[in-house]
């Protein structure tokens, strides 16, 4: 520390500006259509669905792909808490993420979750000029949900909208934003890498497929 | 080998220069695409300079913001001097977990910091697990891009890689492997989660620093990011001490321009910021969260003439449009940051001895300057550095005199004239042996064009007589 300061400059701070902040006054429903087409060039895909028949719509999902293992969220951070119920009475099964502490528990418990082949979460915002969606962490809120399986839904109501991440940080309290939580992160499309002959693949290590689920 | 016979080597690579040229068309075509799509570009990049520039001016005072609020978190600070230092601490962390396994995100700091080596030589495994960067380490090879560390291999090249470490998939041809990029791909996803699944100590890089809440911000493609700081339960984050931004919404700001300026997209897949280790009601996340800050040279850099190098966010845009990388490739500079960034870089962290002729690997076209998202006057410092680099270095001492009487000549007209007209004659004469062309063999250009007549000055004058 000493040594940075000892080789800091004299010069005059630089004065920024304050930025002209846009409120978030787009029409929802434009929003989401923005939203769509931007996660469309991601490879991503959107479905709308009445609240009402959103358990049907997941578990048809989840049975095209074969998948009976299911990382999930807590019920009550979902924006449907009834629906982790609904999909195990129509036979998934749900494997709670926790990690224990032991180093050996925690190997065994992640060796289990990667067996799932679906993730369910909730989101803490859909950005729609880039198609972009926020990823909250904290309390029932796994990390691994969004991450591990090959097939991710994330559902979010359209209220949930925001035309630009600016717009979206302007409605939080940045600096509470780590308090209770560890990460935060922006998922924009599925897993992808450009690797191998700058050829698009999805899948690298993270989901193959993310549907983000508006519920209307 | 020195630059020039790495360079002819470069040049004589046609494999090489089919795989650079595919880049270079793909980046710059969406390069240019993304930064048209974003509203205000040129105000945007403006303030983003003007936040780095804030930055690394008030350095100690964002530092010591970023320190507290990782510590509050819950996390631990390091602060490491030189590049051993860094290596050191890491491996301490790695050892008191009695860590076998460490996995690895893409760090161009690490390599810098040459961590890899000193883990491995105390008996870790070290797993890259960017997929670039995993088969380079599978080759044994060296990355030649910063964002795309095998961008001077073919899908070709992978395959044969995959299939000797890995064998076939099964039911499939070794020659339909070599065209098939997805399968290549999940045969790496099988191999590396596996690794992700064991690893005892996660190690990543940091892209930004958030001095006001603590994060660490970390862009990635393909989820191994958030893969190294989650599965494994200590996460190391190697941080250099420039990556810092005040605030939250300055990191959104350079969120705007650097997957843009890097890969062309307006976003890069995931950004994931963590603070800290998983809070103790939080499902996953690791245990212990250590963040090493690391000097290694670029203090000496805030107060000097090169200073503006630390603005560089490391998007590797100046590669993809640099004529010299184009044709050279990453591996010609032999050094951990290539192109014209890492020509500045390179010598001012590494020491002008070793990396200082990499600044004359540069036609000083000013398209770096162009691209930048950051808009760093990487020409102008090219020049300051190939100045620093002779006053090192004392220059060669025939070329030393050359210059000295050129100088001379230059300002004292009758010289000048005499010395050109004589200059012509020679050439003339020497013109008749058919061998001539071996002296151009003793300069750094590739052949000796003979004087044009008339001269310049004479083409002067008549055109004066001409338009007055």
């Amino acid at each position: 520390m000493r040594r940075i300061r000892r080789g800091l400059p004299s010069r005059d701070p630089v004065k920024l500006t304050p930025l002209r902040r846009k409120p978030n006054t787009g029409d929802k429903q434009a929003l989401v259509t923005q939203f769509s087409d931007e996660l469309d060039i991601l490879q991503g895909t959107l479905l709308r669905v009445p609240r009402s028949d959103l358990g049907g719509m997941i578990a048809g999902l989840l049975s095209e792909r074969n998948a009976k293992q299911l990382l999930a969220w807590d019920p009550l951070c979902l924006p449907e808490p009834g629906l982790l119920n609904e999909l195990e009475h129509h036979g998934y099964q749900y494997i709670s993420s926790r990690l224990p502490r032991n180093p050996r528990g925690r190997r065994n418990q992640l060796y289990k979750l990667a067996r799932a082949r679906a993730g369910i979460t909730g989101a803490a915002g859909a950005i729609a000029q880039i198609g972009t969606l926020v990823m909250p962490g904290g309390k029932g809120r796994s990390r691994l949900a969004s991450l591990l399986p090959l097939l991710h839904i994330a559902l979010v109501t359209a209220d949930q909208f925001y035309p630009t991440l600016d717009a979206w940080l302007c409605t939080q309290r940045v600096t509470s934003l780590f308090e209770d939580s560890s990460s935060l992160t922006f998922i924009a499309g599925p897993s992808r890498t450009s690797d191998i002959e700058r050829v698009v693949t999805l899948g690298a290590h993270g989901p193959r497929e993310l549907i983000v689920v508006c519920i209307d | 080998m020195t630059l020039q016979s790495r360079i002819h080597v470069a040049l004589q690579d046609d494999h090489l220069h089919q795989a650079l040229d595919g880049n270079y068309l793909r980046s710059l075509e969406s390069r240019s695409t993304a930064m048209a799509a974003l509203p205000d570009a040129e105000e945007v990049r403006d303030r983003a300079r003007d936040i780095r520039v804030d930055t690394l001016a008030h350095l100690d005072v964002y530092l010591e913001q970023l320190e507290s609020q990782v510590t509050n978190h819950g996390g631990v600070v390091h602060w490491a001097e030189n590049a051993e230092q860094a290596a050191t601490l890491v491996l301490q962390i790695a050892e008191a977990e009695g860590a076998q396994l460490v996995a690895k995100s893409k760090s161009m700091l690490t390599e810098e910091i040459g961590l890899n080596e000193v883990l491995q030589h105390s008996g870790l495994e070290v797993v890259e697990t960017d997929l670039g960067e995993y088969i380079i380490q599978l080759r044994g090879d060296r990355p030649s891009h910063i964002i795309a560390p095998a961008i001077h291999l073919t899908r070709t090249d992978i395959a044969q890689l995959f299939e000797t470490h890995f064998g076939l998939p099964n039911g499939v041809n070794s020659q339909d492997f070599r065209r098939d990029v997805p399968l290549l791909i999940e045969t790496a996803r099988k191999a590396l989660r596996k690794v992700f699944l064991d690893a005892d100590v996660g190690v990543s890089g940091v892209n930004f620093g958030v001095a006001e809440t603590g994060a660490l911000c970390l862009v990635t493609n393909e989820g191994n990011g958030r893969l190294v700081t989650t599965t494994p339960r200590v996460h190391v984050a190697v941080m250099g001490i420039e990556r810092v931004v005040p605030t939250t919404f300055d990191l959104e700001i350079m969120l705007r321009v650097l997957a843009r300026s890097a890969t062309g997209q307006k976003i890069s897949c995931y950004t994931t910021m963590v603070s800290g280790p998983r809070r103790s009601d939080e499902a996953d996340g690791p245990d212990e969260l250590h963040l090493v800050i690391v000097d290694n040279g670029r203090t000496s850099l805030l107060d000097s003439e090169l200073s503006e190098a630390l603005l560089c966010i490391r998007c590797g845009a100046c590669l993809n449009i640099c004529p010299v990388y184009r044709e050279i490739g990453g591996h010609a500079y032999d050094s951990v940051y290539p192109g014209p960034i890492g020509a500045i870089i390179s010598p001012a962290l590494g020491g002008l001895r070793k990396y200082g002729e990499l600044a004359q690997a540069s036609t000083i076209c000013g398209a770096c300057k162009d691209v930048c998202p950051v808009r760093i006057d990487i020409p102008s410092m090219l020049i300051k550095t190939r100045r620093q680099h002779l006053e090192t270095t004392g220059g060669a001492p025939t070329w030393n005199v050359v210059m000295k009487v050129w100088s001379w000549a230059m300002r004292w007209m009758p010289a000048y004239t005499i010395g050109l007209t004589i200059a012509r004659l020679c050439m003339r004469l020497l013109s008749r042996f058919p061998h001539y062309t071996l002296i151009s063999r003793g300069t750094n250009a590739s052949s000796v064009p003979g004087f044009i007549l008339p001269t310049f000055r004479k083409l002067w004058k008549r055109r004066k007589r001409v338009l007055s």
